[in-house]
């Protein structure tokens, strides 16, 4: 037997570092062609694991794909229009909505959709035994009526100018595959994950635990067969993995965080997509509490954060500030007081609220569910704009639980969260603001968790989600934004811009970065690979 | 031995009982619940929405008849239905990722034991040269660098930058196969190595310089038997003996370490299952988890005494 020596050993660690990417590269490469991957659970719009569309709060981006609502908002969000309903129309007094189908849609299965899967469908969704989160804003339907096969008919009890917006996230199910379940049963079903259909231009094919979906195309799809043969949805735990597989040439979409998008932005092989979140974040004034009740303590806040600074440093400027819940769109007024930053006038507005005498320097907690770096800069630049004012903020990261857990909890101290830092949607129809200001929505009803009890928004908004003439209600709704901007339930903040990169070889790609991941209709048919 | 190994598998059942009751008291005392974890902060639920779902889940029962109601279905074998996974059931769900988690962890541990071993063997017979103070740094450096930054790390260059390894998971969707499972496992199970093998390595060295200067080392060396049959068939042996030990216990730290790894590579073993548990406040699934661990830790402990005393002949277990 012959000795190691030192030569040996490094010797033989020369020759293996050396065969390692020889060995690497001989490994397998990407299986299926005309296969578009992407991570389209990535994000705040994402829901990954989640297969039931009466359950889901996101993730509409992907079930979008092979399951179709009865209506869609078009890529701009702008416009509510035709889904597996080619048209609808709305009786006079708002108490009915007749929507007619399409005659070509037909389940993966063949089997034709029609106004009984409606019918079926919505009871599913106003049903609470199914785990439907639905059923809230599904309330005003009395009855659902299918006179015949290609149209079915919604009753109101109520006029609710909402309801569409609600129906874009409604997927249609088969009641032939259903039907014959327990409405207790369908949240544990393995239906969901293992053999659902759908209308949509993809069909399911099979779900890897934890990894990613895979879709193949339905050639009997009423629009047309699709392009691509197939989809792959991959799963990712955070946004700088999928990133990582996007530059690996591993899939060819992903959400991406702000900063890549300047990053990808002078990238030849990439597409960078971006649109408005439609999340109005807001600094919340906990109303349970005294502190907030002078509407000067309020204004102060507003001077004394430079949101311009905040969105031109930190945000890299990819954020409208917000002077009101709304940004863009018709429930937008003209002229609102835009609160420029202004120390002083915020230390005299504190000095006449009597601030020394309510609070002083005792440090305040400022809760928030957003556990990144980039609001840990904000929070700490609020701090410091706002410790110059003479309102100390302690700000603390915590998890969405935990965050839900102390601003939902019936028997939580209100001094727990006096100010919050969150997001709220606020769009596309700005009927969604009731739920964070109207009184009546307070938890566990709504989602009016700073507790704001202002009347004359409680009337505005009401009104003007019974009135169903539309130049009518949005004037209401510009009302209802200027008490916004002048009662301040909560400090108003800005609006962030979302982004999405899909590679050049990508044809005919629609996404945009709508509030849970959808709503709007891809067209995915018209997907297509380069080459 | 029959009678330790019945000794030892009644107290690993206690400790499982209490690990449950635990597992189960922490989870309760943390801030807010699968409910809280689950509404959606735009979609408003209905008071009644939430009731049926709360007593749909059993969670408006009291405390301690939701811990006797999971004890007495986890002794059937059932433990339940993940909340945030889609209400698959838990047992499911572990058996898919358990068998990532240990190919993961089986493979960094082997790596990181055995190159340990080899390094710690080649620091100790050069000790106090260039190589021996490289592998003191390098060891250094491997401990203190944690394993998601390296993970990132490597990420970034063998994945994002150089295209050699793939960006994470376990599989190619349409592809699949050993071969494909392996290519995935390299760029995972080397970080975690690297963040293990520091421990392997100086207690290697350690042993090994001890059994080195021993009285029968010396007679073999005098016999006139090769360096490399001296080091390899006498020192070895009795230097091996620390080394198994810490194997043994190296096996909870590697799930820790797992968790970070799986989650950085996206490998869907049980460490990333158990994060999005946690955060998702899914009790029946951060239970059946922690059952399961621990249970595979109590079984590793049992397994490393009877291999310590396999190859340590003076060892008897009684």
């Amino acid at each position: 037997m012959t000795s190691i020596t030192r030569r040996d050993s490094l010797r033989l660690a020369s020759a293996s570092a050396l065969a390692a990417p020889m060995i690497l590269r001989a490994a397998p490469a990407l299986a299926a062609t005309n296969v578009l991957s992407g991570g389209f659970d990535v994000g705040p719009g994402g829901l990954p694991g989640k297969f039931n569309p009466l359950a889901a709060t996101a993730g509409f981006t992907w079930l979008n794909l092979y399951y179709e609502p009865l209506v869609f908002y078009d890529p701009t969000l702008s416009h509510i229009g035709a889904g597996l309903a080619l048209s609808f129309e709305a009786a006079a007094d708002g108490l009915s909505y007749t929507f007619h189908l399409d005659p070509k849609a037909k389940w993966h299965d063949g089997t034709p959709f029609t106004s009984a899967d409606v019918a079926f469908t919505i009871a599913l969704a106003k049903d609470d035994k199914t785990g439907s989160i639905f059923s809230a804003s599904l309330a005003p339907i009395s009855a659902v009526e299918a006179p015949d096969a290609g149209k079915a008919v919604l009753k109101l009890a109520k006029p609710d100018t909402s309801l569409l917006d609600v129906l874009t996230k409604i997927m249609m199910l088969p009641k032939h595959a259903l039907g014959s379940m327990a409405p207790a049963s369908l949240a544990e079903s393995a239906w969901w994950h293992t053999k659902p259909i759908g209308t949509g231009p993809f069909m399911f094919k099979s779900y890897t635990e934890g990894q990613f979906v895979q879709l193949s195309a339905f050639a009997g799809y009423r629009r047309g067969a699709p392009k691509l043969a197939g989809l792959v949805n991959r799963y990712f735990k955070s946004t700088a993995d999928a990133v990582a597989a996007l530059k690996a040439g591993e899939i060819q979409f992903t959400y991406i965080e702000p900063n890549d998008a300047k990053l990808f932005g002078t990238s030849a092989h990439d597409r960078v997509i971006a649109g408005a979140s439609y999340v109005v974040n807001y600094v919340g004034f906990n109303h349970m509490i005294p502190l907030w009740k002078d509407l000067r303590v309020r204004q102060a806040v507003m001077h004394a954060i430079d949101r311009q600074a905040i969105v031109t440093s930190l945000l890299g400027g990819a954020a409208t500030l917000a002077d009101c819940a709304y940004t863009t769109g018709p429930a937008l007024p003209a002229h609102l007081d835009a609160y420029p930053h202004d120390p002083a006038k915020a230390k005299q507005l504190l000095a006449a609220a009597g601030w020394d005498r309510i609070n002083g320097a005792k440090p305040l907690p400022m809760i928030t569910y957003y556990g990144d770096p980039l609001v840990g800069n904000i929070l700490a630049a609020m701090q410091s704009m706002l410790g110059q004012v003479g309102i100390h903020i302690a700000p603390r990261q915590l998890d969405v639980a935990t965050y839900n857990g102390l601003v939902r909890g019936a028997h939580t101290n209100p001094m727990d969260f006096p100010l919050t830092y969150a997001g709220a949607q606020d769009g596309p129809d700005p009927g969604v603001m009731a739920t964070f200001f109207e009184t009546n929505q307070a938890p566990p009803v709504g989602a009016n968790v700073m507790r704001v009890a202002i009347p004359a928004l409680d009337k505005q908004l009401t009104a003007a989600a019974a009135e169903v003439n539309d130049a009518r209600r949005m004037a209401l709704y510009r009302q209802a934004a200027t008490t916004m901007n002048r009662e301040l339930p909560w400090g108003f903040m800005w609006v962030a811009r979302r982004y999405g990169v899909v590679a050049d070889t990508v044809e005919n790609f629609v996404w945009t970065p709508a509030p849970g991941g959808g709503g709007y209709d891809p067209s995915a048919q018209l997907w297509a690979l380069k080459g | 031995m029959l009678r330790y190994l019945l000794r030892r598998t009644a107290a690993a059942a206690l400790m499982l009982v209490l690990l449950s009751m635990v597992t189960f008291a922490l989870l309760r005392a943390a801030p807010g619940d699968p409910i809280a974890a689950y509404v959606s902060p735009t979609i408003p639920m209905s008071a009644r929405a939430i009731a049926a779902l709360r007593h749909r889940l059993g969670l408006d029962l009291p405390l301690a008849e939701q811990y006797l109601l999971w004890a007495w279905h986890a002794l059937n074998g059932n433990l339940g239905r993940s909340i945030g996974h889609g209400e698959i059931p838990v047992a499911m769900l572990i058996a898919d990722r358990i068998g990532p988690t240990v190919l993961l962890m089986g493979t960094g541990i082997l790596l990181s034991t055995g190159f340990g071993v080899v390094l710690g063997i080649v620091a100790a017979v050069w000790r106090g040269g260039t190589l021996d103070a490289l592998l003191a740094g390098l060891g250094a450096l491997a401990l203190a660098s944690p394993a998601f930054l390296t993970g990132l790390l490597a990420l970034f260059l063998f994945a994002a930058r150089w295209h050699l390894l793939p960006a994470g998971g376990l599989i190619t969707p349409g592809g699949g196969g050993w071969a494909d499972v392996a290519w995935h496992l390299v760029l995972p199970a080397s970080v975690l190595a690297a963040a293990q093998i520091a421990m392997p390595l100086r207690y290697m060295r350690a042993a090994m310089i001890e059994s080195l200067g021993t009285q029968y080392v010396r007679t073999a060396r005098a016999k006139g038997l090769s360096p490399a049959r001296v080091v390899l068939l006498h020192a070895l042996r009795n230097a091996l003996l620390p080394v198994v030990t810490l194997t043994g216990a190296t096996i909870g730290t590697a799930i820790g370490g797992a968790v970070f790894v799986e989650s950085v590579f996206d490998w869907p073993g049980m460490g990333s299952l158990l994060v999005s548990a946690v955060s998702a406040r899914d009790y029946p699934l951060v239970m059946g988890i922690a059952l399961v661990v621990g249970a595979f830790v109590l079984a590793a402990n049992l397994v490393t005494d009877l291999v310590y005393a396999a190859v340590d002949p003076r060892i008897r277990i009684a």
